[in-house]
């Protein structure tokens, strides 16, 4: 959750504005007017402390082997490591995938979420694997449940129609900070998970599996509004929004037109908004990115 | 496990203890932090941990060291572990995700095309805090403005987000930066954080909020991303059908599909 403060967030005090006030007198508020003073080293491109660890010989691109393969390997997915060791490696290495960027990033992941499709194996160690994970690993949940959405079967339909009607906690805004916009964002991580368990019955809808199909129209009664809503969407964009599932949503008071709208007129940043274009730095062109090959050399 | 204490003796820990947010205390780095970073970075079609981008960023949205050492990654920037590298990873979703040589051109329709330099140019300084020092509660990030100007990363944004949803917490804080506070108070379903409506989101004026702007981004994200996976797109659809559905003190009658085309629903 995101959240923004004016200017009694000047009370607030900074990791590094800390030690300059400590070593200071302390005085309240009085570090908003600390100037930290960081080694001219700090303004020369580039900052010497910050070098990507593996080139500070200078070698350019030097990242070995070894470090490379630590970076894959000692640094595992985001769920807890004794279930993650119960993954198939063919598993394993579709998570990892997931979040690649870059020219070949797609092709890549494609590939391998291919390759589970067909494997009926890997999906049971998919289904199991998600069974085992506590109900607070939200990032491994997520995946597993995008996944299943590109790799899923009817198998996967009551686990995805299950978290989809999972009801969410309400927030009560009285128990939210006065100062900062605090959040409980376990509840944000419960509604993306119930988002993305229709979408991944859409996917698995839009492959032809008539269960996905039925469990987003039974969604349109049974889910809470948000979630009807959402299997409307998604009901109309597979093209089978009728009159029928139309008049469940409009029993429920929910009347939209779900037509589609213009992408570019809905999602157009408007150049008259507040400081919209009013640069408060010099816009600085960045960089290109680099060359496939480049960077494809450099753990090899 | 890495522990990350800031630098404070407790003495004056101990006389200052009102003073102290919850953000300067000591926060853990998780032990299987993935979440995609190493393969954002590394791997062939990462950045690579180039020296490159590592000057481009932290000139541009000014980090200081002071504030992205003590355990933060200052001395480790290719350490996928930590605050550092995983804020760069968000950083190359937001600029290289739809192409390899972003601009500076805010009149491009496409906002993927130019929503690094523009997130640059209103943010003041990127810094980096603990904040609840869990994943998944507490703020993900802030931004201040006044005399001294800042936007302050937490771990939710570091441990609890991927690339894709990173790099739209940065705009999203750039809105902010370039002045423009949510003006939904507690209004919305999530309690805070919130745009009363989809076309006026800010105290400051009638225009277009931080929501907005990060709806905005994602949709063209996954309009136009070529350069990621279909699991990160994933990942930013069902967060911007988030905060749709949750984010606004008024529905704004909008939903993505699968496919990332908009519906109206109301």
């Amino acid at each position: 959750m995101k959240s923004y403060q004016g200017i009694s967030g000047l009370l607030r005090m900074r990791k590094g504005k800390l030690a300059a006030c400590i070593c200071g007198s302390i005085v309240f508020g009085g570090c908003a007017d600390v100037v930290e003073t960081p080694p001219a080293s700090e303004h020369v491109s580039p900052p010497p402390k910050a070098r990507a660890t593996a080139q500070e010989d200078g070698a350019s691109h030097a990242i070995t082997s070894a470090e490379r393969k630590a970076a894959l390997t000692a640094v595992a997915p985001a769920w807890q490591a004794r279930a993650l060791r119960q993954l198939t490696p063919e598993l394993q290495e579709t998570f990892r995938l997931a979040g690649s960027i870059g020219d070949q990033a797609g092709p890549r992941y494609d590939a391998a979420v291919a390759a589970i499709r067909r494997d009926a194996v890997q999906r049971r160690a998919l289904r199991a694997f998600y069974d085992e994970l506590p109900i607070t690993s939200y990032a491994a949940r997520q995946q597993v449940v995008l996944l299943a959405g590109l790799v899923g079967e009817s198998e996967e339909v009551p686990m995805l129609e299950k978290l989809a009607l999972t009801p969410l906690q309400p927030v009560t805004p009285g128990s939210l900070g006065d100062e900062s916009h605090h959040q409980p964002t376990t509840v944000d991580q419960e509604s993306e998970l119930r988002n993305a368990a229709v979408v991944a019955l859409s996917r698995i809808a839009q492959r032809g599996e008539a269960a996905a199909y039925e469990s987003l129209v039974r969604l349109l009664g049974n889910g809470d509004a948000l979630m009807a809503v959402l299997a409307g969407v998604e009901l109309a964009e597979l093209g089978k929004l009728g009159a029928a599932e139309r008049s469940v949503l409009v029993a429920r008071g929910i009347r939209g037109s779900f037509a589609k709208l213009d992408f570019e007129k809905t999602f157009r940043i408007d150049p008259s908004g507040a400081n919209a274009n009013v640069r408060r730095k010099p816009a600085v062109p960045p960089p290109s990115a680099l060359p496939e090959s480049l960077n494809s050399e450099a753990g090899n | 496990m890495s522990t990350i204490k800031l630098l404070f003796s407790a003495l004056v820990a101990a006389s200052a203890a009102a003073l102290l947010p919850t953000s300067a205390r000591a926060c853990t780095i998780p032990s299987t932090p993935d979440q995609g970073d190493s393969f954002a970075m590394w791997d062939g079609s990462g950045w690579g941990c180039s020296q490159v981008f590592i000057n481009y960023w932290w000139d541009a949205f000014d980090f200081d060291s002071g504030d992205w050492d003590d355990g933060f990654g200052y001395e480790a920037a290719c350490d996928n572990a930590r605050p550092l590298a995983r804020t760069f990873n968000g950083l190359y979703s937001l600029g290289y995700s739809s192409t390899g040589s972003p601009s500076c051109n805010s009149n491009q329709a496409n906002i993927t095309l130019w929503a690094q330099c523009w997130s640059a140019s209103q943010i003041d300084e990127l810094d980096a805090e603990c904040g609840s020092g869990a994943s998944h509660t507490g703020d993900a990030a802030f931004t201040v403005r006044g005399v001294d100007d800042y936007t302050e990363l937490y771990w939710p944004f570091f441990y609890g987000m991927p690339t894709s949803v990173r790099g739209a917490t940065i705009f999203h804080e750039a809105r902010h930066a370039s002045g423009c506070g949510h003006n939904g108070l507690y209004g919305c379903l999530r309690g805070g954080s919130c745009d009363f409506s989809y076309s006026d989101g800010c105290q400051e004026s009638q225009s277009q909020g931080s929501n907005t702007y990060e709806v905005n981004y994602l949709s063209w994200y996954l309009a136009t991303a070529w350069r990621t996976t279909q699991s990160l797109k994933d990942s930013a659809l069902m967060h911007v059908n988030d905060v749709l559905q949750r984010g606004y003190t008024l529905d704004p009658c909008i939903r993505l599909s699968s496919n990332g085309s908009p519906y109206s629903v109301c």
